[in-house]
């Protein structure tokens, strides 16, 4: 795409520590990419992860620019207008609580060294090594926080 | 949490395949990215969903992907017979476009016959070490393991099984140590490299 697009604050998306705000522009593809990437962890995590909402404005915005570029309102309108709107309260009386034990694919996008493995005995705590690329079947409370910082990808 | 072999095709089709067009386009640009110029017997890389479009349309010729080839496949198969581990395959989803490929564009690839049948034998060999180290995974109580080079549809076979199953040996584990028996930390070395916790038998 010729047009970048920027993304203000988006360091959130990334490193939440990361206290400098920087413009990051970013192509329609690589908004994709970001979106493919939450949307895969938030299917495989048993708990919910914090709301994208910049990557969807952000790829809103250029649907819309799309859909005129490509002639296919009708289409995307359907899409659009599909927005279940927010549940009924019921909830509250049975929340469901998620098994954040539950076991997880994941690969990792970097080295990472020394994380602990939580095996439910909660004794003598293993350590292992993630190699970039790698791929783990693992528990999820081993991984969570690793999931959220965007250092590994659910698959 | 599953996913569905439609949405493992959804992540396999933006794989680039080189195509040989019979029609002249200027530039498409696309929100995931601009494909083309299209130029008559020119071959342009272009995502496998549209590579696979354009040839039910008949508006293009594919050309495999290096890997598509019998010998190269016979080769690859050998090699999995061999290796105690997952060999690493020349795409990460090689079953994928290898169906669609195949599928739409039987004509266009030598030997495609042949190159199913290999990919098919690929995929069983690999399947068969998968049940058996899925076996040995979970009789061994491990607490985690490495699925290096398998590929997404690979794990999307062994799921949501697997994934269960470990799920019930946690809860056992943390029953059992909530009832003071005492663990020992072992390591197996599988095809999946398998890291377990066997319970030692009680003197």
């Amino acid at each position: 795409m010729e047009d970048s697009i920027n993304v203000e604050d988006f360091d959130s998306l990334g490193n939440e520590e990361n206290e400098e705000t920087e413009e990051v522009p970013l192509t329609a593809a690589e908004v994709i990419e970001l979106m493919e990437e939450a949307w895969r962890n938030e299917k495989f995590a048993p708990d919910i992860l914090p709301n994208k909402s910049e990557v969807v404005d952000c790829l809103l915005g250029q649907i819309s620019y799309m859909e005129e570029n490509l002639r296919i309102e009708q289409h995307f309108d359907d899409i659009l207008s599909f927005w279940p709107g927010l549940p009924s309260d019921e909830w509250r009386n049975d929340p469901v609580i998620p098994n954040i034990n539950s076991f997880v694919f994941l690969k990792s996008k970097n080295e990472i060294e020394g994380v602990v493995i939580d095996d439910g005995t909660e004794q003598e705590e293993d350590l292992v090594d993630f190699k970039t690329d790698s791929q783990l079947i693992i528990s999820y409370n081993s991984v969570a926080n690793l999931v959220r910082s965007g250092e590994v990808q659910l698959i | 949490m599953a996913m569905d072999p439609e949405e493992v095709e959804f992540l396999a089709e933006k794989k680039l395949v080189s195509i040989i067009p019979t029609f002249n386009s200027n530039v498409i640009h696309l929100i995931s990215g601009d494909i083309g110029p299209f130029r008559a017997s020119l071959p342009v890389n272009v995502p496998l969903w549209i590579a696979v479009n354009l040839k039910q349309q008949q508006k293009c010729k594919i050309q495999p992907p290096d890997w598509m080839d019998v010998d190269r496949l016979q080769e690859l198969k050998e090699e999995e017979k061999m290796s105690r581990t997952f060999i690493k395959m020349p795409s990460e989803h090689y079953m994928i476009e290898a169906k669609l490929l195949l599928g739409c564009a039987s004509d266009d690839i030598p030997r495609a016959d042949e190159i199913r049948t290999v990919i098919k034998d690929i995929w069983d060999i690999r399947m068969s070490k998968i049940r058996s180290s899925v076996d040995v995974l979970v009789k061994g109580a491990g607490t985690y393991a490495a699925v290096d080079n398998l590929t997404l549809m690979e794990i999307n076979s062994i799921r949501p099984l697997l994934p269960h199953a470990l799920d019930q040996l946690y809860r056992m584990r943390k029953t059992r140590k909530s009832a003071g028996t005492q663990s020992q930390n072992s390591s197996t070395f599988l095809s999946m490299n398998v890291n377990s916790k066997n319970t030692p038998s009680k003197s």
